[in-house]
């Protein structure tokens, strides 16, 4: 029978982990009557980016074409197809029906993995700040809270996190038994019981795979999340490219440094934004439950567990300066890595020129000669100028 | 009445010409089907507003059926009683950002949908020097970089060599005197009002649109060069103006101005014109958005007329 288990988010909630697992076990998973179609591993996001006409820095342009292509797959294969990426919680009405539409007569499920709202909101802040944002969590929460929904961020945010309105969109149109919502477990649940519970969505035995992901999307505590905000603010505008942004600031000082210091204090709610958020995750539990959807888990795990009020303010001046230090350090060793690669290549690029010299004639040499005097001294350059257009080159 | 028979009474007074905003209109008839956005209904009310004679459904279709591309809000929806779940607002209010977000996607749909035309980038121009203002020069360049495909906005572009404390090439006047002065002995520049008028032919707003039009080209064409040409002749009309120097720049403009300034006057060309008007230069008014919507409107209106 063809069927099709659409997995559209929501951000955070253990994701990359499972779409890694997919791709990495595409075959085995194949050879189950299982297709996960995807020929790269962001091949589902260039897929929603495509069906959901979003621009993404260029992207865009391998993206041309690719919904169709992985409908195609789709309807082509007799069997179970998984399909998951958390933009597509973004998705409006309309995309949605396009997207169910290119299924053809697959048999269509929806599946929405979720995580309560006082884990969500800090893990969106600190997401913000690796990419470049730099308003501070104050600022944030008033944005995110604001009831109105308006403006870039809060618009973004409760397009991707708003349970009932995501299922809504996406489930309104299918029975509920094949609207799927898994919970995320509260934190100090049993390591893999996440991955059981999705497993159990997508029709897999939990044990026959390898959960250790090499992808992993590290959090950082509050005091290092202001600490590269306060760096986004004076390397934007133009001071860092995105490529060395995404490589020194994203990958080395925020994934590979800062995300090691786990002692130091973890992002969560002030009281007010918790009470909040704690009450409108009441709601949702309420109006999810009269849905009558598959849940894996619990709607209550939705609902913020009361915690001591633990809660450091990233935005006081109480800057930790080993946060500085550890990130000026990695930031040395990687400047002495690339010095040193730097010298081992003009050493090899010398030693190249030296051996195309020995192994040339005598005029090639004398050509190479005056090409390299002409660098340095203005005679030479006018002159091979003046011999250059005598040749016509 | 339902939220949907109210909308779609709403949606057959709009098809038909009319433009009665949502707020005094009354609702009546018995009517069933999809219901579009108050973002989609908005624009094709202010579109009625502006069109002319008979046959607006074809294009106030195009547009009920045109979800909003890229990032924005969710589909709003419009206030009534039962209007479904999400946010609901009279569609007078709906922010002109996202009246924008859906016009440009409609743009970029005739864009798309127009034959392949021949593609011709805008040049740099070498001879003679021509550089009235710092910020017009500033403003021509974000127009031409537009043109070749960018999505930055107006701020953004300028940001992004103010950042660096670099200038676009075509900027940079003494620079380029510099380079044309090898091999001649004289270099004519003319600045301030001395320096000729260029009419590029798109206003300001218009290339604001094309702007928003650009990454939606990306999205549907691998190479979309041909459907931005067919997007540039949809827009051209007008000239264009200078645009006030975003305020955050404002000191880097002046100090990169006068630096270039002295550097024409220490490099012995031959300057026409007032160095201190080329620093000054005349800003015009800054580019509203509503601007912007009501150049989208005309252009839709005048597409679809013909």
């Amino acid at each position: 029978m063809k069927r099709v288990l659409v997995h559209v988010g929501a951000p955070k909630t253990g994701t990359t982990f499972i779409q890694d697992l997919l791709f990495q076990h595409r075959e085995s998973l194949a050879e189950q009557g299982i297709l996960y179609p995807a020929h790269r591993f962001d091949a589902h996001f260039l897929a929603a980016l495509d069906l959901m006409e979003l621009p993404w820095g260029g992207l865009e342009q391998q993206a041309v074409g690719a919904w169709d292509d992985l409908a195609e797959r789709v309807r082509a294969f007799d069997g179970t197809s998984i399909v998951s990426h958390e933009i597509l919680a973004r998705a409006s009405r309309d995309q949605v029906k396009r997207a169910l539409d290119s299924f053809g007569d697959a048999e269509v499920h929806v599946v929405l993995s979720a995580r309560d709202l006082v884990r969500q909101i800090p893990a969106e802040w600190q997401e913000n700040v690796k990419h470049r944002r730099v308003l501070d969590y104050g600022a944030f929460l008033d944005r995110i809270m604001n009831p109105a929904r308006t403006g870039e961020l809060a618009s973004w945010f409760w397009g991707v996190q708003d349970v009932p309105d995501i299922l809504d969109r996406w489930g309104s149109t299918l029975p509920p038994e094949h609207v799927h919502l898994v919970t995320v477990p509260p934190s100090g649940a049993p390591r893999g019981l996440l991955w059981e519970r999705f497993a159990s969505v997508f029709g897999l035995d939990p044990t026959a795979y390898v959960t250790e992901s090499e992808r992993a999307n590290p959090s950082l505590g509050a005091l290092e999340t202001d600490y590269l905000r306060r760096v986004n603010q004076r390397v934007n505008g133009g001071v860092l490219a995105n490529e060395h942004y995404r490589e020194f600031v994203r990958e080395l000082l925020a994934h590979r440094t800062l995300s090691q210091r786990s002692d130091s204090p973890r992002l969560s709610l002030p009281q007010r934004a918790r009470t909040w958020a704690t009450e409108l995750s009441q709601e949702w539990v309420k109006e999810l439950g009269d849905r009558g959807y598959d849940v894996v888990g619990s709607l209550d795990e939705l609902v913020p567990q009361p915690a001591p009020d633990d809660f450091v303010d990233p935005d006081l001046p109480a800057h930790d300066d080993d946060v500085a230090l550890d990130a000026t350090v990695a930031l040395l060793r990687e400047a002495a890595r690339l010095r040193s690669d730097n010298d081992r290549l003009w050493r090899e690029k010398e030693a190249a020129v030296r051996a195309l010299d020995e192994a040339a004639g005598p005029v090639l040499r004398l050509k190479r000669r005056v090409v390299r005097a002409s660098e340095t001294r203005p005679t030479v350059r006018r002159a091979l100028g003046v011999y250059r257009r005598l040749r016509g080159r | 009445m339902s939220y949907e028979a109210a909308v779609l009474s709403w949606v057959d007074h709009l098809r038909s010409g009319g433009s009665t905003p949502w707020a005094d209109f009354e609702p009546s008839g018995d009517h069933a089907g999809d219901v579009p956005g108050a973002a989609q209904l908005e624009l094709v009310r202010l579109l009625a507003e502006r069109w002319q004679g008979p046959g607006f459904e074809r294009l106030a279709d195009r547009v009920l059926r045109r979800d909003a591309p890229g990032r924005g809000l969710p589909r709003l929806h419009v206030v009534h009683p039962e209007a479904p779940r999400g946010v609901a607002v009279d569609p007078a209010d709906v922010p002109v950002e996202e009246l924008l977000r859906v016009g440009s996607g409609v743009l970029a749909d005739l864009a798309l949908a127009a034959p392949a035309v021949r593609t011709r980038q805008p040049r740099e121009r070498a001879l003679p020097l021509q550089a009235p203002s710092f910020d017009e020069l500033m403003t021509r360049a974000w127009a031409r970089r537009v043109q070749l495909g960018s999505g930055a906005r107006w701020r953004t572009f300028y940001g992004w060599w103010a950042g660096r404390d670099q200038l676009p090439p075509s900027v940079d006047v003494a620079g380029l005197a510099q380079r044309l002065g090898k091999g001649r002995r004289r270099v004519e520049v003319y600045v301030g009002a001395a320096a000729a008028a260029e009419a590029v032919p798109l206003a300001v707003e218009s290339v604001d649109l094309l702007r928003r039009v650009n990454p939606l080209l990306g999205v549907h064409r691998a190479d979309p060069a041909s459907a931005r040409a067919g997007a540039i002749r949809l827009l051209t009309g007008g000239t264009l103006r200078t645009l006030p120097t975003p305020m955050p720049h404002r000191p880097w403009a002046r100090r990169r101005a006068e630096r270039l300034a002295e550097d024409l006057r220490a490099g012995g060309y031959a300057v026409h014109g007032d160095l201190d008007e080329f620093v000054a230069g005349v800003q015009g008014p800054p580019m509203y958005r509503e601007d912007v919507l009501s150049r989208l409107v005309e252009v839709l209106v005048k597409e679809s007329s013909t």
